[in-house]
């Protein structure tokens, strides 16, 4: 007995030693990307890189942090709403702007900024005019930096904020529906709802993109939301029958018959009881959208999101910056998994996020 | 008509969804194998682009590679998932914080895993200073060149990008295996690799039919690791699609991805109806 106990232990400390090297893999990437985005290039160009950090610097990822500073921020960006506009500026000089000419205007100085770099200063009645004749596009960051950092940040929290806004409302009352199907029927359809995922996203992507071209939706945000719908509706409906599943019907027929209505009860009753499920299945959606690829190299061209712009940079830039926008596209996922982690115990759950 | 007076509000509710699949999924994918079998400019029935595919070097190549990626892939992820979870299930202090860390793929984003094991396996990489190190090497092979190399590189960074969920999954499986099976078992005087394969592999399959199937899907649609880590050195068939598009060959694209829906759908209906007759004739 006391022999048998202490081979166990043995094979237990084996064990312990290998799920030790294991873990000790599976974290290791992580450390080597965080490592070249804080290493010298003489750390990591060369033949011999080194493993440990032996000079941490800063330097790139102040160069992708700070790479507006010269521009200012917050500047609203107008286009003129009619093909052409003549402007006399103050000096009696006429000048036709187009469409493709973005500016910047300046009241105090009575000044407009072209965004390639030309500056006319107006009379105070042409620059009224002018006003009225812009439609604006309000950006917070100047045109140098929409390469940079910043622009496709905004663009990747934009999109993976309103998908997962409007898939919440597209899903959400469809599943409820579906929860009260019959059994047999509900998991008809599931089962259908989750084949759609079977489809590769390339076979998607290629009437879409085309599609998209003509309604000149290509590049556009609304675009994008529209195209992260297609992966994440069928999954957040998926997980939200679920949720509505475990509700007590009675809840609901109480309500009415207490008086409320339909919506009433859905809304008072139900959706405070779903909120919690919601939550998470949102936050799975905008994980994935946050993350997705595939489509939004499809759809984009000029304005990237942050993976394209991640991707871009490994292809043309530096090692460095490229590991300093991966680190940046990292850390929101790696919070939001390790705070969802009970969730993806389960393990089902875990094959929809990429 | 009365189905619909009676269920008006729930019609409503399930519409926009079912509107949504229709149009931006399912008449799409029609569209593309539409796409596939016509002129571009004629709309006429042709197979033309499925000759030009079938000739083109580069898709024989990306065909091969899809296939080997996943076929060899799962199959390691199958056996290193399965030794780990079955660490796993034992009792131990620290269990759970192993669990956390082994988790941490899941946090990195595809396209950052791809950026991140390039660091590794680049030409002055880290794998290749290990090797150097441990005087294994004398000058750094080049792995992402093409060829099986690379293909087991790509294996390798999507085995760990992946792990987590085989893990999960086949966790899952285990826990949800009584006890009590393994101690009759035991009072029957069965060996512990005899509980394995008689008590613990059967019991698990649907948890590895599942994890096989969500696996396969995603291996068969590789996007980003190859188009990162290899780029042109090593197609694969969404790769391959995805350079058709960016060529404006749109008919060449569409078939590309024909061929790669037909293989992931011949893959689940073989591989469900193998389990399906192995299950009865087992019972």
């Amino acid at each position: 007995m006391h022999r048998k106990n202490h081979r166990q232990r043995g094979v237990k400390l084996v064990l312990f030693a290998l799920l030790l090297l294991v873990t000790f893999f599976m974290v290791l990437p992580v450390y080597i990307l965080v490592k070249v985005s804080i290493s010298e290039p003489e750390e990591v160009n060369t033949d011999h890189p080194t493993f440990l950090v032996h000079d941490a610097t800063l330097k790139h990822w102040k160069s992708i942090l700070m790479s507006d500073e010269k521009t200012e921020t917050g500047q609203i960006v107008y286009r003129i709403s009619t093909d052409m506009y003549r402007i006399r500026s103050e000096d009696g000089e006429l000048m036709t702007i187009t469409p493709d000419d973005p500016y910047s205007l300046n009241g105090v100085f009575r000044k407009v900024y072209f965004l390639d770099g030309r500056t006319v200063t107006l009379s105070l009645e042409e620059l009224q005019k002018l006003r009225e004749a812009s439609v604006t596009k309000k950006t917070f960051f100047g045109q140098e930096t929409v390469r940079n950092l910043y622009a496709p940040l905004w663009k990747s929290f934009q999109v993976a904020t309103l998908t997962t806004l409007a898939a919440i409302l597209l899903a959400a009352p469809a599943a409820y529906v579906i929860s009260l199907m019959p059994k047999r029927v509900k998991y008809t359809v599931i089962l259908s709802l989750l084949f759609t995922r079977m489809f590769p996203d390339v076979g998607i992507a290629l009437p879409i993109a085309t599609r998209f071209y003509e309604w000149q939706l290509i590049d556009t945000t609304g675009g994008l939301v529209m195209a992260h719908l297609i992966p994440n509706l069928p999954f957040l409906a998926w997980i939200l029958v679920g949720t509505f599943d475990v509700i007590p019907r009675d809840l609901e027929k109480a309500a009415m018959i207490d008086g409320a209505n339909r919506l009433t009860a859905l809304r008072r009753v139900i959706l405070p009881l779903a909120a919690p499920g919601i939550g998470v299945g949102a936050l799975f959606v905008w994980l994935n959208s946050w993350n997705e690829f595939i489509f939004a190299r499809y759809l984009s061209s000029a304005a990237g999101t942050l993976p394209i712009k991640t991707y871009e940079v490994i292809t043309t830039g530096s090692f460095f910056s490229a590991a300093a926008y991966a680190t940046i596209l990292t850390i929101p996922v790696l919070a939001i998994t390790f705070y969802l982690q009970r969730y993806l115990q389960s393990g089902i759950l875990s094959g929809a996020v990429k | 008509m009365v189905l619909f007076r009676k269920y008006r509000l729930e019609m409503l509710m399930l519409l926009p969804l079912v509107l949504y699949i229709f149009f931006f999924t399912l008449l799409p994918v029609l569209q593309t194998i539409f796409i596939s079998f016509v002129e571009p400019q004629s709309q006429q029935f042709t197979l033309r682009h499925y000759q030009t595919l079938f000739a083109d070097l580069n898709f024989d190549r990306a065909l091969f590679n899809t296939l080997f990626i996943t076929i060899v892939g799962i199959i390691l992820q199958l056996v290193v998932g399965l030794a780990i979870a079955l660490m796993l299930k034992q009792k131990f202090a620290g269990r759970g914080f192993f669990r956390s860390l082994l988790l941490v793929p899941m946090g990195v984003p595809t396209l950052v895993s791809g950026v991140t094991l390039l660091f590794i396996f680049g030409q002055t990489g880290y794998f290749n200073e290990l090797l150097w190190r441990l005087g294994l090497i004398e000058t750094q092979p080049f792995w992402l060149g093409g060829g099986l190399e690379t293909l087991f590189v790509i294996i390798f960074a999507d085995m760990w990008k992946v792990l987590p969920l085989t893990i999960l999954i086949l966790l899952a499986g285990l826990e949800s295996i009584p006890e009590d099976v393994y101690e009759a078992a035991a009072v029957d005087g069965a060996g512990s690799g005899q509980m394995f394969w008689r008590i613990t592999l059967p019991l698990l399959k649907p948890s590895i039919t599942m994890a096989v199937i969500l696996r396969a899907i995603d291996s068969f649609r590789i996007f980003e690791l190859p188009l990162v880590m290899a780029g042109k050195n090593a197609p694969v068939l969404s790769t391959f699609a995805y350079e058709a598009f960016r060529r404006n060959q749109f008919g060449l694209s569409g078939a590309a991805a024909t061929v790669l829906l037909v293989i992931i759908f011949v893959f689940i209906v073989f591989y469900l109806m193998v389990l399906e007759r192995g299950d009865r004739g087992g019972a």
